[in-house]
């Protein structure tokens, strides 16, 4: 149990809070938000492998529209 | 925006080992030793790499973990039981981009183009599209009001503490300060406090939550990020 404690607790609060500040001190808050608004779906493939809970149709769909939006912001800037 | 992406990745990490680490201790006990571990590192770099509490930026820290946490994520748990989490969830993410546009255009005069505003409509679209619950629920309109509120409460909770840490970054280069690892626990005991209280009705909201969600609502601080963490580890300039 410590391993996945420290992994939440290394990977959220500690690098990801790390990277997210990074992320705002050079770029947009609505564009840095934009972007971490798709914490949900990165949590689907590792919800399938960890879980083995199957995506629905609409989270699929969902997550490829949100990519080429990411994919669009980062060609644009 | 590499940052960015990288922060997205980290957090469904941590929503990941949280969910695993809550169905063997309980989600209050792996917030809590989460909370801990995370509170001695960050402690360990800010302090021992950097200028710990301080700095031009702090003020501007400080209130963002207030804001983006003490208002955003307790408004976002007060909507949960009354939305539902998948709705609630919705508010808060697809709110908090728009509302972060808005408030940093008038305050610190950031101007997006409008392809940078037609992407983020589509990542939004787009996550909407996934996590927006397709069956329907009948609510009382009553519960249901104050909880779109209280979504939008988070929401906007969440943009202004991600606009304030933007304003002490700011802050932080005019006082001609170089990258050094900075510390703010403006509100970790808050998060404790606030992720282990039952909800009105004795229950833990995150208790009641469908997978994925409830995996991000475990680690809910995590998802928000920002400054919602109320522990924010940063790049700051250091003075010269």
């Amino acid at each position: 149990v410590w391993l996945w404690v420290t992994c939440n607790a290394l990977a959220g609060p500690t690098l990801g809070v790390s990277c997210m500040q990074l992320a705002l001190r050079n770029n947009a808050t609505g564009v840095v938000l934009a972007i971490v608004a798709m914490t949900p779906l990165a949590v689907i493939p590792l919800a399938r492998i960890f879980e083995g809970e199957r995506p629905t149709l609409y989270s699929l769909l969902g997550s490829v529209v949100a990519v080429a939006g990411a994919v669009g912001l980062i060609l644009t800037k | 925006m590499i940052a960015a992406l990288a922060a997205s990745i980290l957090f469904a990490t941590s929503i990941t080992c949280g969910h695993r680490a809550a169905k063997i201790i309980g989600g209050a006990s792996a917030n809590f030793w989460r909370l801990v571990i995370a509170t001695i590192l960050l402690g360990i770099w800010s302090f021992g790499f950097g200028l710990g509490l301080g700095g031009a930026g702090f003020t501007f820290f400080f209130v963002s973990g207030l804001l983006g946490f003490g208002v955003g994520d307790v408004a976002l748990y007060q909507a949960l039981p009354r939305l539902g989490s998948r709705l609630a969830m919705l508010f808060t993410q697809c709110l908090a981009a728009p509302f972060a546009v808005i408030i940093e255009r008038v305050w610190l005069g950031t101007q997006l183009s409008w392809l940078q505003i037609l992407c983020i409509s589509v990542i939004l679209g787009g996550v909407a599209l996934a996590i927006a619950p397709h069956e329907t629920t009948k609510r009382d309109p009553r519960e249901w009001r104050i909880g779109a509120l209280f979504g939008v409460l988070s929401g906007l909770g969440g943009a202004l503490g991600a606009v304030f840490s933007r304003r002490a970054f700011a802050a932080a280069a005019g006082a001609h300060e170089t990258r050094t690892p900075r510390f703010n626990a403006s509100s970790e005991a808050f998060l404790w406090q606030e992720f282990s209280s039952p909800s009105s009705d004795g229950k833990n909201p995150a208790h009641s939550l469908t997978p994925p969600v409830k995996m991000i609502a475990v680690t809910m601080p995590a998802r928000k990020g920002e400054c919602g963490c109320g522990l924010l580890a940063t790049h700051l300039p250091a003075r010269r």
